[in-house]
């Protein structure tokens, strides 16, 4: 950066600062900002970013602090232990040699301050002249608890050659190492400050005092660093999932569906029976069904009859039916649903809605399954009928190219499939730009006229489904379907994660 | 799924045309079938329940062969008079009291073909005749076998045998308990009075149905040329139709077939196999309805070739079909209907949007609760997504709460679980429990359904809607929590009353029961001992009511 750039850029605090060194260059930040008259917070932020536009250098060297210790602040308050001695002696308390005084002896001894004559003590002409004088120590002592901090070069020579003897005298000061940040101007400082920086009087924050009173015509307001970094901020949202469901919603609604719900216990009767599902279907068994002890209550005798025939024979339908005895006892066993199909034929059996009818779900479906990255005991499904007299297998397909291109799944595939209830079933692909490839994105198909004739239905059913989470994964680009559903979503990805568009 | 495990040279030398890798994949998806896998030459083919006919090779590639014009219309089976006979013991009728059996001769096996028609006979044992429940069946080596041979309820005890895979004889009983297969499927018969067998007459013992072969008589090797195949089981549909699957893979591998009489102790005689078509009278219109196409017989008739269907008397408006005799799943004209639009093909068919005027709309419950989101949201709360299926230890244990009604589940895979949630908010604790790691403040809700028993339901039990909303940060109180709370209420225009009471889960005199629009709820500081139990560090308030 130039020189001219980096003036236009400077902030007034900044200018302060570069000022304040062209005065006496070399100086810590706790300096600048008595000089300042600023934080040393703000100050720090502020050379650091002086130091990124090149007009001040820092320089780091490490000092020694000395501070008194505990032991030291003693030796202050009541003197050394040798002056108390001489002082004890030549008041005559003191005599012979003592194990009280032991230590004490040897370091009047060593100073040539006393004597010892057969275990009595005698004092020198040394030692007499030292009785109540301060001893160096104790001057150097004083001198560094005087100042707030004390560093080595702070002292003259004379007090230097002292510091020895206080940390070996038990610790009497404790020794510091400090990393010193000292900034200088550098060259291109220097010419900043040569060439005159203008400082103004500015003012952080806009008050309402200042409003109020007028006082804003003549404030200069601070500019801010408005590139700077700030502390990420996070509102509530919408969990993902949510976002995909009112998505589908929105597109049902536009297609004329009223939304429908059901029970997430069922019988057996409505989450299999009821459409046709053979009794001993594979689907049935516990490892892929929630059994719940107990067992529920099947509807009226008329429908559960016609139900059996259908089953049994194809009652009235032109179907020979699965020609085995169908059992209440087992239409009557209670689960947790495994599709939202059972709630289409509540609509079909409870609600006994007519055609022309458009009906929707999105709810949770439940696999006694065990939990890894692709599957879950719980899920949701998607799922949407429509029943029309007009209604035939084009128009299924006719309803999922423009389900899907509302949600940005422009190019299908249909496959045939087989599922118990409709005929013909087709698997659903849809082209993925993302991942260059065909992906299963639901299942469809027309209900059979078995399924459909214990409700007095004839008119034409199709229908179809779709798993919500399978989905959510590809529009999110998650791998498990744990971060999606459940506790283990994380907390940093529900607060930042982008909002989907219609497209899969 | 089941799937036929083949190689593409072993279709192309049944389908009788050479297809690559890319073009029998095409076509079979269709059709209405997935490659799964595949390695080298080797694939993998998904065969749906409906047609498990095609998961031999042989039935594979005569629906194939079809499709692509190949080889078209019904492929008939004969068989002739073998002289054998089966008489069928009146203490069988009880237990296990259809038979059926074939002989077929002239086959040519090697290892591949072996494995082979054990691998059709494990698949179709296993689901067509769901685990051997509706039936199980066995095939031997002709040579050693002499008729007539007796289905004969004996005793668990004296009967003794050699079983496949062993070296000494067993009864009945020791089957059951030492043998894998016997263990395996020892709860389909271990409750009758006596077991089956088949014995010749020379007081041979050649199998115990549905469970295992004799080693001596039932163990098929590639000297073997002459087969004997049996089909037994409780219905007779099944067993009359896992024996059609299996003869005319047989007999489409070069095998031929010969009829053994079953003689029933009705006197009833019964020949096998029952290799016979059956018809069905379909009217164009219908299936033109059904489908919304417009074909004409004729169209028909040439697409139902393709399906490998017989055609009998056709008429403009009717059409006389035959349907194959391994065929399992035609109950009704729709399923007719569907081969037809598979032979059309789905990519042929042009999507048309119906005219069905109906106006849409959501439910108010859920338009309130959307509200309700928005609002919580818009006062900083982050929404979640718990799970339904939780525990006892969570819900109740760890909150210091005392076990509420609840739906319990039975048998669970997964060994995390074992009941439906009553409550959101331990579900909560938990979310928070899962992210210490994350900054605070940290505020989340969910509104969502729990369940309660409820026997005046005809499925026991009830959903119910609830509202749950908590925040976690150092300075979390409850005049932080009861704001929000006014705040949604007043949103909403929910009444909303509070009084002082105390749960084991919030902290002493710092909680309220409430009731938000006439509905029940609570409010609190939850107590630091449960903050422990979630491995919490920062406090929580939180609030649940039913809405």
């Amino acid at each position: 950066m130039t020189l001219e750039n980096a003036l236009e850029v400077l902030e007034n605090r900044e200018k302060q600062i570069l000022l304040a060194l062209g005065k006496k260059d070399g100086l810590q930040v706790e300096d600048i900002a008595k000089e300042t008259k600023e934080k040393a917070d703000s100050v720090r932020h502020d050379v650091a970013r002086l130091k990124e536009l090149g007009l001040v250098k820092i320089e780091e060297e490490t000092k020694t602090i000395y501070e008194v210790s505990k032991e030291g602040e003693k030796v202050i308050k009541e003197g050394m232990l040798e002056s108390m001695l001489i002082d004890k002696v030549g008041k005559g308390q003191v005599k012979t040699l003592s194990q009280e005084w032991n230590v004490a002896i040897g370091h009047a001894k060593r100073r040539d301050w006393i004597t010892l004559d057969n275990g009595i003590i005698k004092l020198t002409p040394k030692g007499k002249s030292a009785i109540g004088k301060e001893t160096e120590e104790e001057k150097v002592l004083k001198i560094i608890k005087a100042k707030k901090i004390c560093y080595e070069n702070d002292l003259k020579k004379t007090e230097k050659e002292i510091i020895p003897t206080l940390k070996k005298r038990g610790n009497l000061i404790i020794e510091k190492k400090e990393n010193i940040h000292t900034a200088y101007l550098t060259a291109n400082g220097k010419n900043a400050v040569k060439k005159g920086l203008k400082t103004e009087n500015t003012i952080n924050l806009l008050t309402p005092e200042l409003i109020r009173g007028g006082d804003w015509k003549k404030t200069k307001f601070r500019s801010y660093n408005v590139e700077a970094p700030v502390p990420p901020l996070w509102g509530g949202r919408k969990h993902p999932l949510r976002h995909i469901i009112k998505m589908i919603e929105e597109v049902f609604v536009e297609m004329g569906f009223s939304e429908m719900k059901g029970p997430w216990v069922e019988t057996a009767f409505w989450c299999m029976d009821s459409m046709w599902i053979p009794q001993d279907h594979p689907a049935r068994e516990v490892q892929d069904t929630f059994y719940l002890p107990g067992k529920g209550k099947l509807p009226d005798k008329k429908l559960v009859a016609a139900v059996k025939e259908v089953q049994e024979n194809g009652g009235n339908t032109g179907s020979t039916g699965y020609q085995t005895p169908w059992k209440p006892e087992i239409a009557e066993k209670l689960l947790l649903r495994t599709h939202t199909t059972a709630t289409t034929f509540r609509q079909f059996g409870i609600e006994k809605i007519k055609p022309p009818a458009k009906m929707f779900c999105i709810d949770r479906i439940f696999r006694n399954e065990t939990t890894d990255k692709t599957h879950l005991p719980e899920f949701h499904q998607v799922e949407g009928f429509v029943m029309d007299d007009s209604i035939n297998f084009r128009h299924l397909l006719g309803l999922l190219k423009e389900f899907y291109a509302k949600l940005g799944v422009k190019r299908l595939r249909f496959k045939p499939y087989y599922n118990p209830y409709t005929e013909p079933s087709i698997e659903i692909f849809g082209w993925s730009d993302q991942l260059n490839r065909w992906i299963e994105v639901g299942n469809s198909g027309q209900f059979r006229p078995e399924s459909l004739a214990p409700y007095g239905i004839n008119a034409n059913v199709v229908a179809w489904g779709l798993g919500l989470e399978r989905i959510a994964m590809q529009v999110y680009e998650l791998t498990d379907i744990r971060e999606l559903l459940g506790h283990t979503s994380n907390f940093e990805w529900l607060r930042t994660y982008k909002i989907p568009r219609r497209q899969i | 799924m089941v799937t036929l495990d083949t190689d593409i040279p072993t279709m192309q030398k049944y389908i009788g045309k050479y297809l690559d890798r890319a073009e029998l994949e095409e076509i079979l998806f269709r059709m209405g079938f997935e490659i799964e896998d595949v390695e080298g030459e080797e694939v993998k083919i998904d065969i749906t329940p409906d047609r498990m006919d095609m998961v031999s090779p042989q039935g594979c590639a005569r629906a194939i062969a079809g499709y692509i014009n190949t080889e078209t219309g019904l492929k008939e089976y004969k068989s002739k008079k073998s002289g054998w006979k089966i008489k069928v013991d009146k203490n069988t009728q009880n237990k296990w009291p259809f038979v059926a059996a074939a002989i077929v001769r002239k086959l040519k096996f090697d290892n591949a073909k072996i494995k082979e028609i054990i691998w059709v006979q494990e698949k179709l044992g296993a689901t067509y005749a769901r685990n051997r429940k509706k039936g199980g069946f066995g095939i031997y080596p002709l040579k050693g076998i002499t008729p007539p041979i007796d289905y004969i309820a004996t005793d668990w005890k004296t009967t003794k045998f050699v079983p496949l895979e062993f070296d000494k004889e067993m009864t009945g009983k020791e089957i059951l308990q030492k043998h894998p297969t016997g263990e395996k499927y020892a709860h389909i018969i271990e409750k009758w009075d006596k077991p089956i067998y088949f014995i010749d007459s020379k007081k041979q013992v050649l199998s115990m149905p549905p469970i295992i072969n004799s080693q001596t008589f039932g163990h098929v090797d590639e000297k073997t040329s002459d087969v004997f195949v049996e089909a037994t089981g409780p219905d007779a549909e099944t067993v009359h139709k896992i024996m059609n699957m299996m003869i005319t893979m047989l007999a489409d591998a070069g095998g031929e077939v010969e009829s053994i009489d079953i003689e029933y102790p009705n006197g009833k005689t019964v020949t096998t196999p029952d290799l016979k078509t059956h018809k069905r009278k379909i009217k164009v219109e219908y299936i033109n309805k059904w489908l919304g196409l417009e074909l004409s017989a004729s169209d028909m008739v040439e697409l139902l070739g393709r399906m490998r269907y017989g055609i009998g008397k056709v008429t403009e408006k009717e059409i006389e079909v035959i349907i194959p005799c391994y065929r399992t799943d035609v109950w009704h004209d729709v399923d007719i209907a569907d081969d037809i639009s598979r032979a059309y093909g789905f990519d042929n068919l042009i999507p048309e949007m119906p005219k069905v005027p109906t106006t849409g709309g959501m439910l108010d419950k859920s338009y309130v609760c959307e509200d309700a989101r928005t609002t919580l949201q818009g006062l900083g709360f982050q929404g979640v997504f718990t799970l339904a299926l939780t525990n006892r230890e969570t819900q109740f244990k760890m909150m210091q709460l005392p076990e509420l009604p609840h739906i319990n589940l039975g048998h669970t895979e997964e060994a995390s679980i074992n009941m439906v949630r009553v409550s959101l908010t331990p579900e909560l604790m938990r979310c928070f429990s899962e992210n210490r790691q994350n900054p605070f403040p940290q505020r989340i809700f969910e509104i969502n359904d729990v369940v309660v028993p409820d026997d005046s339901k005809d499925v026991m039990a009830r959903n119910v809607t609830r509202a749950a909303c908590a925040s976690s940060h150092p300075n979390a109180n409850y005049t932080e929590m009861l704001s929000v709370l006014e705040a949604l209420c007043k949103t909403m225009d929910w009444a909303l009353e509070i009084s002082k009471a105390e749960y084991p889960c919030f902290l002493e005199g710092r909680s309220a029961s409430i009731t938000v629009n006439g509905k029940k709820g609570i409010i609190g500081e939850i107590h630091p001992q449960v903050l422990i139990n979630f491995g919490l560090e920062n406090p929580v308030v939180v609030f649940e009511f039913e809405v």
